[in-house]
């Protein structure tokens, strides 16, 4: 990674700033005034303490009203400075979060699947940590150089060889900006590896907590953890280390600056050769010191700001690869509207295929009538799954096309739908399906147009849940208290509250006893629209108008007479 | 502010806590040295003495280099407390994180647990590390400076400490608002963390619910809470930064005046004019630090009383009764013993707040030699049956033996219903309870039934799999439990559903395997399916919390 990688990933990041720009040329206006009043402040006082030495004379009644005026208007423009930078800082990552979601969004789960516990570390901390470039960086570097000028300016005018110094050591000073970059970023890479690997650790463990306890692998877990927590604090420290370094180079050189600026002016005051000829008088020394200081400690302040920002890079990396990652469903420019009336489902030569595993459908055709009941069979792992997500559209086939098909026979590619007009029509129940926190009521509405609590109860009681469960009870993540049984009906009431035209089934009754399983069954028959379920259960596949074996690779449609397959 | 929880996590390391308060005083020491190296140079070219100036400035760079060298040595003692202390804290809201009664809390949320874990650990290191020390190092060297000053102009000297006292108390009158706004701004962390590991988890059904856009304006609604929070509390912060400023600022420019007055009226020599400005402005570095250090850490203090809450600043924590085993004895050899026979008597239990028994007065015997199944309808009780077994809850009433001793979490194995797998090898997932041959993996995965698919595989034993299993199919993920299960050698041998997600021919296998299996262990299947139950013996019928012997 090279110092130019290193600007594109903070480049990528910028445009987020583009609403702000009131709010950034306000933060550098008010930061401009703070600086400079705090430079102001100094300066006057040098010259005051020159002014007694030097002429024993003291300050008059302006200068009282002066540095008691800056001191006061130095500790509110300080307060409004930082307030809105930071104010902004938190409105954008704000933005940068939801725009983060949104690429999720679209690319989750992808055809290669990622740790949701990776991608929580770069929603929540590297966007967390992005908020030091946001609130210090821009603003800050341009009210640093705006001071930096005038220091310039001012000295070169009253002291040419001055300003010269000053031009030189602040661009000492700047140069430093750039020391040990690379390692700084390197570590920063590091610890940020370190934090993602810690966090993926943890919702793994937090994830299979049954499985942790029943193994007795608590100890394990948490001795990896410990072990990691101990690497990233080595890294801490030597990045710790580093930006010490850095910094005492620095002083050092602002020291130099110091010396060479006293030098300097006090050989033009003519205090250092006796009858030399003094073009300055000895009691502005200690001002023109303290401006041509405030110059190069302006410089300083953006350096050190610019230093803290390398180890920042591989997060700001991340984020900036997450809002760019590519969609695993294309977005139709102009959606075509869906007719109203029953649909069925035509599968046309699709192919697909997970990342890095030999192809699961190669050319797979398929067609359920409007109103058809089909059922999907095949052994497990042969890709029922797969035909079951691409007709929900969680991805978008390699080749062929998956339609809705009107009962006049036109197909409408589901490619070419909006999405909301398509899960309005299309509605899946899974193994994967998930159960979120909040209540029964909470968890059936989901995406759902408005419904009455007395529709939902009719549902949960044709799933037969009504009799153990009310649509207050809290569910709990993944509906902890619930048993397998439990969620599946669940599942299933929550699709059947959208009043969906197409219904797609994948393995909900494998868990269930026999009656209850005749009893989904029931429901399923008496779905008005079409059905497409994935089951090897000869019970559930029996009720169904035909099936269809996905291992059938020859590309033609296999229909297997019901009964005959799932022997048990 | 003094947060007491992270002073005592500190104390535990007195000698890494002591170094780096000495060589924090230190490098403040070499900055008054040069503040007085400085003031002798100023005075040297005023009066025109070129070789005090010279010396003086030699002085300037050595003790620039000396500091440097101090200060590294510093870097390193405060990060390694930092890490320690992070390290010690983590540990025990980790051991406090993994407990049975996380499995039946609807409250839980893993992504708040995540973020408290992480990054609410992370955020002390910068309070602990810069901070502690930093108060240290002001109360030891401010008073040196301000007598210092008060011998050389009494009234430089008050105007200072008057500065100083101000910087520090006036932020105090924020104290209590700063307390509950970062509790509001971490609770918002929290609840975000919670809601985008959920939604980030549940991505594919929130997408086929089409309910994508109604998750994003929640989280949205969140989001905008925590930086609303953030702005507060920052807000609160800023005005504290706000006062020390105005204190320094007003401190200094009143040392100031009094060096005038000094000089003025022409009682001092100018050394001591400059001695006297640039003493107040040293007088107050440790102050402006400490406010640096302030506003670097504070976000991080938000999370302390969450952690406090969990249990992660106690060093002695009373593990629940149920779990202790598992987590204390944590014996993962895999010992070969065998048990006869497993025996429940009077078992009752109830969850808090359900109105009825989920379990009452239940007795069930289960031996070796031959696999025992346990039917009923869903939602009867079987799944929380075998939590109690594995005392991931605890019986309000009743037994739990093996061969006549109390049953331990350590002789199970179990091969849950929906199993989930860690991210890593297939190898990783399968040796979880340590280490096994190849041969001994080959075994036990040709009993399972998944041989010839992870031998499918591109890299069979070390096939990367993904969070939760979720690469693999329902069936396999099974299959591969079994196969954990088999490996880990416990005589007990908890299956609850193994043929669910499995085609006939398989589940026949699968089943044939668990007779074979029962012949040295105790088995105990729940099944749903009357095919798999054809060759089994005991089957006993578990309805409305009472167990029921059945025909087979």
């Amino acid at each position: 990674m090279n110092v130019f990688s290193a600007l594109r990933a903070f480049r990528e990041l910028l445009p987020v700033l583009r609403p702000e720009w009131r709010g950034m040329l306000w933060s550098y206006l008010i930061g401009t005034a703070s600086a400079l009043s705090l430079a102001g402040l100094t300066v006057l006082t040098a010259w005051a303490v020159g002014h007694a030495v030097v002429e024993r004379t003291p300050p008059g009644p302006l200068w009282w009203v002066l540095v008691i005026g800056l001191v006061l208007v130095r500790a509110v423009l300080t307060w409004r400075e930082m307030d809105v930078s930071h104010a902004l800082a938190y409105r954008v990552l704000a933005r940068l979060r939801m725009a983060l979601f949104d690429a999720y969004a679209r690319s989750v789960p992808g055809r290669r699947r990622e740790h949701s516990g990776y991608a929580a570390t770069v929603a929540m901390d590297d966007i967390e940590k992005l908020e030091f470039f946001y609130a210090h960086t821009v603003a800050q570097l341009g009210a640093s150089l705006t001071l930096f000028l005038a220091s310039l300016v001012s000295a070169s005018v009253l002291l040419p060889e001055a300003g010269l110094v000053v031009l030189v050591g602040g661009l000492v000073v700047a140069s430093s900006a750039l020391y040990r970059a690379r390692a700084a970023r390197r570590l920063g890479e590091q610890e940020q590896r370190e934090r993602s690997a810690l966090s993926t650790r943890i919702v793994d463990a937090l994830g299979a907590l049954r499985e942790v306890l029943a193994y007795g692998l608590a100890p394990r877990i948490i001795a990896e953890t410990d072990a990691a927590t101990a690497r990233a604090a080595a890294i801490a420290r030597r990045h710790e280390l580093l930006s010490q370094l850095v910094t005492a180079i620095r002083e050092l050189v602002i020291t130099a600056v110091v010396i060479g600026i006293i030098a300097v002016s006090s050989s033009a005051a003519g205090v250092l050769a006796e009858g030399a000829q003094a073009r300055l008088s000895p009691a502005e020394l200690p001002a023109l010191v303290a401006l041509a200081l405030a110059g190069v400690a302006a410089i300083s302040d953006a350096t050190a700001t610019l230093t803290r920002l390398h180890p920042l890079v591989a997060g700001a990396e991340r984020v900036a690869t997450g809002i760019g990652r590519a969609p695993v469903v294309s977005v139709p420019e102009r959606p075509r509207p869906l007719p109203t009336g029953p649909l069925g489902l035509r599968f046309r030569d699709v192919s697909f295929a997970y990342e890095g595993r030999r192809p699961t459908l190669t050319s797979w055709s398929v067609e359920l009538a409007p109103g058809e009941h089909v059922g999907l069979v095949g052994p497990s792992g042969s890709g029922k799954s797969t035909v079951i997500a691409l007709a929900a559209r969680l991805w978008d086939p390699l080749a062929g096309t998956i339609e809705l098909v009107t009962p006049d026979g036109t197909g409408i590619p589901v490619a070419e739908l909006d999405d909301a007009a398509l899960r309005d029509a299309v509605a899946l129940v899974d193994q994967e399906a998930v159960l979120f926190h909040g209540t029964v009521r909470d968890n059936l509405l989901r995406g759902c147009a408005p419904r009455s609590d007395a529709d939902l109860t009719a549902v949960l009681e044709r799933v037969g849940a009504a009799a153990w469960i009310g649509l207050d009870d809290e569910l709990g993540e993944g509906g902890v208290r619930l048993s397998g049984g439990q969620r599946a009906r669940l599942c299933l009431a929550r699709a059947l509250v959208r009043r969906p035209r197409i219904l797609l089934v994948d393995e909900v009754t494998a868990s269930l006893d026999p009656a209850t399983e005749q009893a989904i069954c029931d429901v399923i028959a008496g779905f008005p629209g079409t059905v497409l379920v994935a089951s090897h259960r000869a019970q559930t596949l029996a009720r169904l108008d035909r099936l269809v074996d996905v291992t059938d690779i020859t590309g033609v449609t296999g229909v297997v007479p019901a009964g005959r397959t799932g022997g048990a | 502010m003094i947060v007491p929880q992270l002073w005592r996590e500190a104390a535990r390391f007195p000698a890494t806590l002591a170094w780096s308060v000495t060589l924090l005083t230190l490098v403040s020491l070499t900055h008054l040295a040069q503040a007085v190296a400085i003031a002798w140079s100023m005075s040297a070219v005023l009066r025109g003495q070129a070789h005090d100036v010279l010396v003086a400035l030699a002085l300037i760079v050595g003790i620039a280099l000396l500091r440097l060298v101090l200060c590294l040595a510093q870097a390193s003692a405060a990060a390694r407390l930092g890490g320690r202390v992070r390290q010690a804290v983590r540990r025990r809201a980790m051991r406090a994180a993994l407990v049975s009664e996380r499995l039946h809390d609807t409250a839980a949320r893993d992504g708040s647990m995540r973020a408290s874990l992480g990054d609410g650990v992370d955020g002390i290191d910068a309070y602990v590390s810069k901070y502690l020390p930093a108060v240290a190092q002001l109360l030891l060297t401010c008073p040196i400076v301000v007598a210092g000053l008060l011998a050389l102009s009494p009234s430089a000297g008050l105007c200072v400490a008057a500065g100083v006292v101000l910087a520090l108390l006036g932020p105090m009158a924020w104290k209590r608002m700063a307390a509950r706004r970062g509790l509001d701004h971490w609770d918002s962390y929290e609840a975000l963390s919670a809601d985008l590991l959920e939604s980030l988890r549940g991505m594919a059904t929130l997408r086929t619910l089409g309910d994508v856009p109604g998750t994003r304006g929640r989280l949205d609604a969140r989001s905008e809470a925590l930086r609303r929070a953030t702005e507060r509390v920052m807000r609160v912060s800023l005005a504290e930064t706000a006062v020390t400023d105005l204190a320094v600022q007003a401190g200094v420019v009143a040392a100031s005046a009094a060096a005038i007055a000094h000089a003025v009226a022409g009682q001092a020599p100018s050394i001591e004019v400059y001695l006297i400005l640039l003493l107040a402005s040293e007088a107050f570095r440790p102050v402006r630090d400490l406010s640096r250090h302030w506003h670097a850490g504070f976000l991080g203090l938000t999370a302390v009383p969450g952690l406090d809450r969990l249990g992660a600043f106690a060093e002695q924590r009373a593990t629940a009764p149920g779990h202790a085993a598992s987590a204390v004895e944590g014996d993962r050899a895999p010992t070969e013993r065998r048990a006869e026979e497993l025996r429940v008597t009077g078992l009752g239990f109830r969850y808090p707040g359900a109105p009825d028994d989920v379990l009452r007065d239940l007795d069930l015997t289960a031996r070796r030699g031959s696999l025992s199944a346990i039917v009923g309808a869903s939602g009867a009780g079987k799944s929380t049956l075998f939590d109690l077994l594995l005392g991931f809850l605890t019986p309000h009433s009743g037994r739990i033996e093996l061969d006549g001793r109390p049953l331990r979490p350590s002789d199970i194995a179990v091969v849950s219903q929906r199993p989930v797998l860690f991210a890593g090898t297939i190898r990783d997932n399968l040796a979880v309870t340590g280490p096994a041959t190849e041969a001994e993996l080959v075994a036990a995965c040709h009993a399972a039934g998944i041989l010839d698919e992870i031998r499918g595989f591109p890299n069979g034993f070390d096939t990367e799999v993904t969070e939760a299993g979720t690469s693999l199919s329902g069936g396999q993920r099974q299959r591969l439990a079994l196969a954990r299960a088999l490996l880990a050698r416990r005589p007990v041998l908890l299956v609850d559903e193994p043929t669910s997600a499995l085609d006939a021919g398989r589940a026949a296998n699968v089943i044939e395997t668990l007779h074979r299996v029962a012949r040295d262990r105790v088995v105990i299947m729940i099944s749903h399916r009357p095919e798999t139950l054809t060759e089994v013996a005991h089957v006993l019928r578990l309805d409305s919390g009472h167990l029921d012997r059945s025909a087979p």
